[in-house]
């Protein structure tokens, strides 16, 4: 049937598959911050290791990595290198025109590649060890404190999760609609752009009058299932702190405090 | 007359229903009563109305104004008031095995009505385990609704309704959208429920050789009750069957086939099994 993997979660037995889901996603969202508190070689090295090591946990094949980094490649190096060539100040190398290119350029454009790929590196982590329900429930986390600003969190998490478990359906749907048009003569990867976009609507309508009903059948369900808001509602999915959870503590702040201390100040 | 009315899961008086912006009433001023225990299965044409009744019984639709009207289960008449204790008491397995499924995994989904109620969570982890393994699903509690077949998909949605152990199951033609096999494994859960746990089991189906397998046939024509009896009598009167439009069952068909070769098979024979008899019977008389 379908062949596609839910997000790009790939499983695994790692160690890093254990750990609670809103902790990964915590320090993933810190660690990118905390990028930018490097900033001389040592640190830049402190960073890059740590990151290496996160990557190295997962047990996973390189290929993988190179696969989130790779849609990317062409925006890290556009940025490169405008730094490398509008970058002016330490010795000059070589001027023209507009581009200069300077000691403090070289070295700029090689702190922003690597800030980029780790930025990358770090959250592939996390999205290929991570269940997407698991990050849904992450983000409901998150997303608490909120609640304060009367927020619907609730609400929020339920609409997150159903949207999460009808994506293969809709995909599915998908296919199946494209290949019942295809078997009456539509041609959905020839022509002008036009063209195309013209070929989409006789996907794109039965599909969106196939969520709808959907979409009224699932209430009906829900309803009948005794569903009247998140009010009394308890919880079946919950998340546990584990041990392994203070492995991941312990590895962010030993970066910090690292990097607080090999930092310029 | 107060006795008969205690053994009775549902009961409709006078009921008629029109949907909005329909010229035409799809239920006109029915009454009937569904024995407590027993397996009763409503059959019709395609708009006889039989959905619709399904919805009626747990307040998912609200029939016409009408003071005669009442609908009443498990001796309770249902009012807006109460709608949510009537939930409570009927459970409704429904057609599309992948619109109904609300988890992103099983074990998610057979809680779904138990999280609703406010069921402890580790009261909720054991009943997911007992009803799961009543529907022989247990090994998949984390599997994915896309990863599952239909007849799968259906034995989760029992399985969520059976958690919040109801006196009601009504199967919404529940079996139409699977292939032989998931029918089979469906019908027999039905019928280990009904016997097992003393539930009220309502099937409303296009499937005669299914609504054989029931204790009790209502049959549906044009929104009135036209037979209800054992399907051994409903079945037998196959010219009103046809000229409703529906199906006879495969019994019923065989010995207007061995009428037709003249071989008589007399009026009281009926079932399945009463054929098997006299027909071996016959071939001993040769």
């Amino acid at each position: 049937m379908s062949k596609i993997i839910v997000g790009r979660y790939i499983p695994g037995n790692a160690l890093i598959y254990k750990m609670d889901p809103r902790g990964k996603l915590l320090i993933t969202i810190l660690f990118i911050f905390t990028i930018l508190l490097a900033n001389n070689p040592i640190s830049y090295g402190i960073i890059t290791l740590f990151c290496f090591l996160a990557v190295f946990t997962t047990k996973l094949k390189v290929r993988v990595f190179w696969n989130g980094v790779k849609p990317l490649i062409g925006l890290i190096f556009f940025t490169a290198l405008l730094q490398l060539f509008f970058m002016t100040g330490g010795k000059v190398y070589w001027q023209w025109w507009i581009f200069t290119l300077s000691s403090y350029g070289i070295v700029n454009a090689i702190y922003i590649f690597i800030r980029f790929t780790l930025i990358i590196l770090i959250s592939t982590v996390m999205t290929v060890t991570t269940m997407p329900l698991e990050i849904a429930d992450a983000m409901e986390w998150l997303l608490k404190p909120l609640k304060i600003f009367k927020v619907p969190v609730d609400k929020i998490a339920l609409v997150i999760s159903i949207a999460l478990r009808f994506v293969p359906t809709l995909f599915d749907e998908t296919f199946k609609i494209m290949n019942a048009q295809r078997s009456r003569g539509a041609d959905f990867n020839d022509g002008g752009l036009i063209k195309r976009a013209k070929a989409i609507t006789p996907i794109l309508v039965p599909l969106f009058i196939h969520s709808l009903e959907t979409a009224i059948d699932l209430s009906t369900a829900m309803e009948s299932r005794g569903y009247r808001g998140s009010q009394g509602r308890t919880k079946y999915r919950v998340l546990r702190w584990s041990k392994y959870d203070l492995l991941d503590l312990a590895y962010f702040i030993l970066l910090v405090v690292l990097l607080l201390i090999f930092r310029n100040h | 007359m107060k006795k008969m009315a205690d053994n009775s899961a549902v009961e409709f008086k006078n009921v008629s229903f029109t949907y909005p912006d329909a010229k035409k009433s799809v239920l006109h001023d029915v009454s009937f009563r569904i024995k407590k225990g027993l397996w009763t299965a409503l059959i019709g044409h395609n708009g006889s109305g039989k959905s619709t009744i399904s919805k009626l019984i747990n307040g998912l639709l609200i029939p016409d104004q009408n003071e005669k009207s009442e609908i009443k289960v498990e001796g309770i008449k249902l009012t807006p008031q109460n709608v949510w204790n009537i939930r409570e008491k009927v459970g409704i397995v429904f057609q599309n095995p992948d619109n109904q499924f609300v988890g992103a995994t099983v074990g998610d989904d057979v809680a779904f009505g138990l999280e609703n109620r406010g069921v402890p969570r580790d009261q909720m982890l054991d009943r997911v385990q007992r009803v799961l393994s009543d529907v022989g699903m247990l090994d998949y509690i984390n599997a994915e609704p896309a990863n599952l077949s239909g007849g799968q998909k259906q034995r989760i949605a029992i399985a969520g309704i059976l958690a919040v152990e109801p006196d009601v199951i009504i199967f919404d033609e529940s079996t139409s959208m699977l292939d032989p096999n998931g029918r089979e494994q469906i019908l027999g859960i039905i019928k280990k429920l009904m016997l097992e746990k003393k539930l009220t089991i309502i099937s409303i189906t296009h499937d005669i050789e299914e609504a054989n397998l029931a204790d009790e046939v209502l049959v549906l024509n044009d929104g009135q009750i036209l037979a209800q009896d054992i399907p051994a009598e409903v079945f037998s009167k196959t010219e009103m069957l046809r000229e409703i439009g529906l199906d006879i069952p495969f019994t019923e068909k065989l010995i207007s086939k061995l009428d037709q070769i003249g071989i008589k098979i007399p009026q009281n024979v009926k079932t399945k099994d009463e054929l098997k008899q006299y027909l071996c019977q016959l071939n001993l008389k040769k």
